[in-house]
């Protein structure tokens, strides 16, 4: 097996005092998708923002334990994190785009970082749409608002944008969860096609994509009130599933998440208690 | 008892609003109809003579656009980096961010007598500028800087989160996302402050009584030294204090009257661009 890109060591962090994860050790390897599962507020988007090292743009956080990126710890004195984070890209739950064209988009974080001439700014406004699949789409309206697109089409669009940049991690945060099936198959399809050449970490509350898209899933629980490492496996093994559809690990989540079950995220959360119940059937 | 106090409530935010409706109507019938007699093309385009009872106010209004000008340069770059210092540099909430604020806030609560005399002592005095455009160019601009700092802040503060991690994320630096997110975004919020400070400044006699304007013998400055402007507020309150005759009466509400125009100008013309870049930034 390849060294791993991300090492995470003992990675423990609190926020205002209070501890959200205790020592969670993961790796992810070039080549392959990482999942991260587990209950609303076990800290998911925390340990992501972690790895690219958003969450010291925030304060009241702090971070111990390592995250190694190619084998040196991120959080040494000698490392950038605006460099970081161009090689760590992160796409969020809620697609973002700026309000301006979508080529402007596409581009916004590149021609920013590097002197970028015409043709190679042709270039990679369509190697880049064209790895989100999303350039016969857009190509005869690479000049329109970008605010146009479909939501959908606008996650695929933030993609592309981190692909500017040609990153070796990408951090997906539950990409798929404000888009409808077909959309969510799209970027599905475009995580399968990414991991050819980079390393891909997903959090997803969805059950089903996880066993479809990941090579190794690591399931964060909060029974002691805050998040930590239940177990990591590959997904479609029959421990594995079993112990994905242990229905603990999402009972056992903190009140104010119970709460989220019923609104916010009611229809989403349903899904992946069909997917549970379903599994166990099969098992 | 819920009818009862919607009903107060509407009742005293109506005759709020007429108040201020009647107190500005007021003031423009004041203004429209003492000062107009005075208005002609030679009032505008004239120097004054016989100490402001005949000729015009050529040289005033041109120090109060100088002045105006000048404050408007010294004031945006200050303006720009303490609004983006409270609200974006230092972490929101975080004591240095509240220290900032509550000093934009002091500042603004400086009385304008008291700015006339500090710069009496640093420019006038220890600078040895003497009378000079610059130094009440100056004052005027830390004036407007409070006013538009916290206007620009509070845009800043209340732009979409994500749009902000978005750019983050990409590994854009802090002078990126200022240039490329920050600042066009709330540009229209920074020009609103700009020019609300600015119509206050433009009328304020007292920065400017002892450091910057004369009454008379000024007309565009060639240097800093020694080179004092002609100023509309400082005319007016010259004459108002020393005029008994009627022709420098009506030519001071001309004046006022100009005055008033003037600063209200820009503020009209602001509008429909206000209007439209914050249309295009809340598209996002
Ligand atoms: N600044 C903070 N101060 C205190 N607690 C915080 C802070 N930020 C996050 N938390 C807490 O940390 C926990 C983890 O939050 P996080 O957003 O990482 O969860 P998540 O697993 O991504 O949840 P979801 O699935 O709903 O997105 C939550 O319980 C949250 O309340
Ligand atoms: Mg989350």
């Amino acid at each position: 097996m390849p060294d791993p890109i991300l090492d995470i060591r003992d990675l423990t962090i609190t926020a205002r005092r209070r501890l959200i994860l205790d020592r969670v050790s993961l790796q992810a390897r070039r080549g392959q998708v990482l999942g991260i599962i587990g209950p609303s507020g076990v800290g998911k988007s925390t340990l992501l923002r972690a790895i690219n090292r958003m969450l010291e743009l925030q304060p009241g956080y702090r971070v111990k334990g390592e995250i190694r990126f190619h084998g040196h710890d991120i959080h040494d004195a000698d490392v950038d994190p605006d460099t970081l984070r161009q090689r760590i890209g992160m796409i969020f739950q809620q697609p973002v785009v700026f309000p301006t064209t979508i080529a402007k988009n596409v581009l916004f974080g590149a021609a920013r970082l590097r002197r970028l001439g015409k043709s190679e700014r042709a270039a990679l406004l369509d190697s880049s749409l064209r790895e989100a699949a999303l350039w016969h789409e857009v190509k005869d309206r690479l000049h329109d608002s970008a605010l146009r697109l479909s939501i959908g089409q606008q996650q695929r669009l933030c993609l592309a944008r981190a692909l500017a940049l040609d990153p070796e991690v990408i951090l997906m945060d539950e990409p798929t969860s404000a888009l409808d099936p077909k959309a969510t198959e799209a970027i599905e399809e475009r995580i399968l096609a990414m991991k050819a050449t980079r390393c891909v970490v997903l959090v997803t509350h969805n059950l089903d994509q996880a066993r479809r898209v990941t090579d190794w899933v690591a399931c964060l629980c909060a029974d002691n009130g805050h998040g930590e490492l239940r177990f990591s496996s590959f997904p479609r093994d029959g421990r594995a599933s079993a112990m994905l559809s242990e229905t603990s690990c999402w009972a056992s989540s903190t009140p104010s998440s119970l709460r989220l079950f019923s609104s916010v995220s009611g229809g989403r959360r349903r899904l992946g208690r069909i997917a549970i119940l379903s599994a166990c059937s099969a098992g | 008892m819920k009818k009862a106090l919607q009903l107060l409530s509407a009742l005293t935010t109506g005759s709020a609003a007429a108040g201020v409706l009647l107190l500005a109507g007021a003031l423009a019938f004041v203004l429209i109809t003492r000062g107009s007699a005075a208005i002609s093309p030679a009032f505008l385009t004239q120097e004054t003579r016989e100490a402001g009872a005949s000729g015009g106010i050529l040289w005033q209004i041109a120090g109060t656009l100088i002045l105006v000008a000048t404050a408007a340069l010294v004031a945006l770059p200050f303006a720009t980096a303490l609004g983006i210092t409270r609200a974006w540099l230092l972490p929101p909430q975080s004591r240095p961010a509240r220290v900032l604020g509550f000093i934009l806030q002091l500042l603004n609560a400086v009385p304008s007598i008291l700015l006339g005399i500090l710069g009496l002592i640093l420019f006038t005095g220890m600078l040895g500028w003497g009378k000079s455009w610059l130094a009440g160019g100056v004052l005027l601009g830390i004036m407007i800087v409070p006013t538009a700092a916290v206007m620009l802040a509070n845009r800043i503060e209340s732009l979409p989160r994500g749009q902000l991690d978005a750019a983050a994320g990409l590994g854009l630096r802090r002078g990126h996302i200022i240039r490329s997110i920050i600042l066009p975004q709330s540009a229209a919020a920074l020009l609103s402050g700009m020019l609300l400070g600015l119509a206050r400044a433009a009328g304020e006699t007292a920065p400017i009584l002892f450091v910057a304007a004369v009454f008379s013998g000024a007309t565009i400055p060639t240097g800093i030294h020694e080179q004092p402007v002609l100023a509309l507020p400082y005319h007016i309150f010259v004459l108002a204090q020393d005029s008994f005759q009627e022709a420098s009466r009506t030519n001071l509400w001309g004046a006022a009257l100009v005055l008033v125009t003037l600063v209200s100008l820009p503020a009209l013309a602001a509008i429909p661009m206000r209007h439209k870049l914050h249309n295009a930034a809340d598209h996002a």
